[in-house]
């Protein structure tokens, strides 16, 4: 019989310090202004069960290899000759956001290598503001499907960060999108 | 906002913090805007902000009375952040407010499930994106 605990920390592994994010709602009129907030009863909701959690170590091994996809386009476009110096800096931030989030969801770095299935090699101008908005969708997908409240505030949160990294991606004819 | 747990429910209240935060967030960016007038293209992404506040305000209104319970109003009055002079701190002040928005959709997130989580997903997204129009850096996990 595992332990329900100690299965939790594994599916969560590599998730950074989400108490503050799980009930945090109260207060946060505060930080806006001085109203006060309404009685604080706990949001914290019910833990999943082990089924649940069954799901999300699924759920997080498919996260892991989209996300090694949608990294390789934006190296295999941050590697194209003659890239214009505002794409080089929003692909470089690019891909700094995605050793953050490999981070974050317990992935390797880098693990799909240049050519690999599914990835061009020479991606053109418009694969990697795809690529993002997929890979968009699909952390909102799993957080809505995630078990774990802590988890669906995680993939929230990342779903949100390339939101706003894809916002300010330059658009061919140099402006932000 | 779909099912019905009971009125003190965790669900209940992340949607009555969400919606004090949204009351506040309404308030400052509609000073925000007034302010901001000489600033046209400024106060046009100002009001933009302002109504999407207030649509996600009486969703949250409507879903916390769908359960029962009161929804909770706004103050009489918040403060402002200062100083509120250039139009820089008009821009500043207005993605701080919707930076600091980001945390109570995160608890709405994790209280909710199913369609009532895709809509707190949907408002959490479109408070980070209001946050990057108006001068806020991108973050890896904006509110968390």
């Amino acid at each position: 019989m595992p332990d329900p605990t100690a299965t939790r920390r594994r599916v969560l592994a590599g998730v950074p310090t989400l108490g503050a994010a799980v009930g945090v709602a109260v207060g946060t009129a505060g930080l806006l202004g001085g109203c006060s907030p309404p009685a604080a009863p706990s949001t914290v909701p019910p833990p999943a069960d082990d089924a649940g959690l069954a799901a999300d170590r699924a759920l997080l091994d498919g996260l892991r290899t989209d996300l090694a996809a949608v990294a390789a386009v934006v190296r295999a476009r941050l590697a194209r000759p003659g890239l214009p110096a505002a794409e080089r800096r929003a692909m470089t931030s690019l891909r700094r956001l995605h050793r953050a989030q490999a981070d974050a969801l317990g992935a390797p770095r880098d693990v799909l290598p240049a050519g690999a299935a599914g990835v061009p090699t020479a991606p053109g101008a418009t694969a990697v503001p795809l690529a993002e908005e997929r890979w968009e969708r699909r952390l909102t997908t799993a957080a809505v499907a995630a078990a774990e409240p802590r988890l669906a505030v995680l993939l929230g949160a990342l779903a949100a960060g390339t939101a706003q990294h894809r916002a300010l991606l330059p658009t061919p004819d140099g402006g932000a999108s | 906002m779909s099912d019905s747990p009971a009125v003190d429910s965790p669900v209940v209240a992340a949607l009555q913090a969400a919606l004090a935060a949204e009351h506040a967030a309404t308030w400052v960016l509609q000073v925000l805007a007034a302010r901001s007038a000489p600033d046209t293209a400024l106060r046009g992404v100002l009001e933009v902000a302002v109504a999407d506040h207030l649509g996600r305000r009486d969703h949250l209104a409507t879903a916390v009375a769908a359960r029962g319970a009161a929804p909770v109003g706004p103050a009489a009055v918040y403060d402002l952040p200062t100083p509120l002079v250039a139009p820089a701190d008009l821009r500043a002040a207005g993605a701080a407010v919707e930076t600091a928005l980001a945390p109570a959709y995160a608890g709405l997130v994790a209280a909710t499930a199913s369609s009532d989580r895709r809509w707190a997903l949907g408002a959490w997204r479109d408070v980070a994106l209001a946050a990057v129009r108006l001068g806020a850096a991108p973050a890896v996990t904006p509110g968390i």
